[in-house]
């Protein structure tokens, strides 16, 4: 039972990285795309606890890396990683689960779309940071405009659409 | 009814008159613009001979042919940082890293990673590419970063110098990477850098990398 369920966790992660990387480019807003894979990696630290959103974490930012531009030198896995750990252990403190809260549009929901952008825009700031330091030609305030906002909002804004698809894939409700 | 059937032949007849005088109109500007072209052909043809004789009293090598090879485009970047594509060329093409890039005669970017059958090409508006580039039309040399997170190019020059708005940016042909005069892309806003060592102008690059399907990698 828990070896099939990795072995779906790990197929799940297959099929998004895969779609990160090819049709999500159709679907660009001012300039940034939603991180599907980031809704992951926030989706199973808060259903599965610290130890699948730290591997799920790792995963998800080794699959970011391996299309990006080597520059990222193992930023995107830290980050994504460390927002699993993170996430897994708090999750029973600031998620509202579904279990009481029935349907898409209700109070789960929200609590899915609030954690979903702090932790994007928490994950995206730490990587600006991480470039900049590296002296990349990135500026925190264009940075906060083009990317981190607007991506926190637009990936936050589908959180409750893939919880409800991997809730009913993963059978977890 | 006779009269007015006859009175529909006339006007249509009149109609293809006019047109015809249309025609007759636009053939003559045609046929002037045509030999206006064949002058400046035959003048052209003068200068490239004129260029070829320079080029030999002085000594100067003949402009480079590049010798490329066409790749398609079969993935792109999945974060929303870095500004890299997969093309389907590698190694077993001749594709190694440092190879530069192009799309016609515009700049694309450079191959950071190649492997057997694919290759990593980091377009020039990532924020790890730094191009030497110059003002077309005054010659000024300054340097293209790539701006991730806004999708455009900046490229810094020396305070003193003249840039401005609508200005074309071609690469310089220094260092080893990318060959020199295929066009980076028209500036559209000029900033002094804080410090002022420095004017900053935002460029528009000439390629759409969202709409980019095949590419050239230049292999010498």
């Amino acid at each position: 039972m828990m070896r099939s369920r990795k072995l779906i966790i790990l197929l799940i992660i297959v099929l998004f990285a895969a779609l990160q990387g090819s049709l999500l480019e159709l679907v660009r807003i001012f300039n940034v795309k939603p991180d599907l894979l980031l809704i992951l990696v926030v989706f199973f630290s808060l259903y599965f606890g610290r130890t699948y959103g730290l591997g799920c974490g790792a995963l998800c930012g080794f699959f970011t890396e391996l299309t990006s531009s080597p520059v990222c030198q193992g930023a995107v896995l830290f980050t994504y990683s460390l927002l699993g750990l993170i996430l897994g252990s708090i999750a029973k403190w600031v998620y509202l689960h579904p279990v009481r809260n029935k349907g898409l549009f209700n109070q789960a929901a929200v609590s899915q779309i609030a954690i979903t952008f702090i932790f994007t825009f928490l994950a995206y700031l730490f990587l600006a940071l991480f470039f900049g330091m590296r002296q990349m030609e990135l500026l925190l305030p264009q940075a906060m405009l083009y990317v981190i906002l607007p991506a926190a909002c637009y990936t936050a804004s589908l959180a409750p659409i893939i919880f409800s698809c991997l809730e009913t894939v993963l059978n977890v409700k | 009814m006779p009269p007015l059937k006859a009175g529909e032949a006339i006007s249509a007849n009149a109609r293809q008159l006019f047109r015809f005088q249309d025609l007759v109109a636009a053939n003559k500007r045609l046929q002037k613009q045509v030999s206006l072209y064949a002058a400046e052909l035959v003048q052209l043809e003068e200068f490239k001979l004129e260029n070829q004789r320079l080029r030999n009293i002085l000594s100067l090598p003949e402009a480079e042919k590049l010798n490329t090879q066409t790749a398609i485009l079969v993935g792109r970047d999945s974060s929303n940082w870095s500004k890299t594509v997969l093309i389907n060329k590698g190694l077993s093409s001749g594709i190694k890293p440092q190879q530069a890039v192009v799309f016609g005669k515009n700049l694309v970017g450079k191959v950071i990673e190649a492997g057997p059958r694919t290759s990593k090409v980091a377009l020039i508006v990532d924020f790890s590419s730094k191009v030497p580039a110059k003002i077309l039309r005054t010659r000024e040399e300054g340097l293209v970063f790539g701006l991730a997170q806004s999708g455009f190019a900046t490229c810094k020059i020396k305070y003193l110098q003249d840039v401005q708005v609508g200005d074309q940016v071609i690469s310089s042909g220094l260092g080893r990477t990318y060959p020199k005069g295929f066009l980076i892309g028209t500036v559209i806003k000029v900033e002094d850098e804080q410090s002022r060592l420095y004017k900053v102008a935002e460029i528009k690059t000439a390629v759409r990398f969202s709409h980019l399907e095949e590419v050239m990698v230049i292999i010498e």
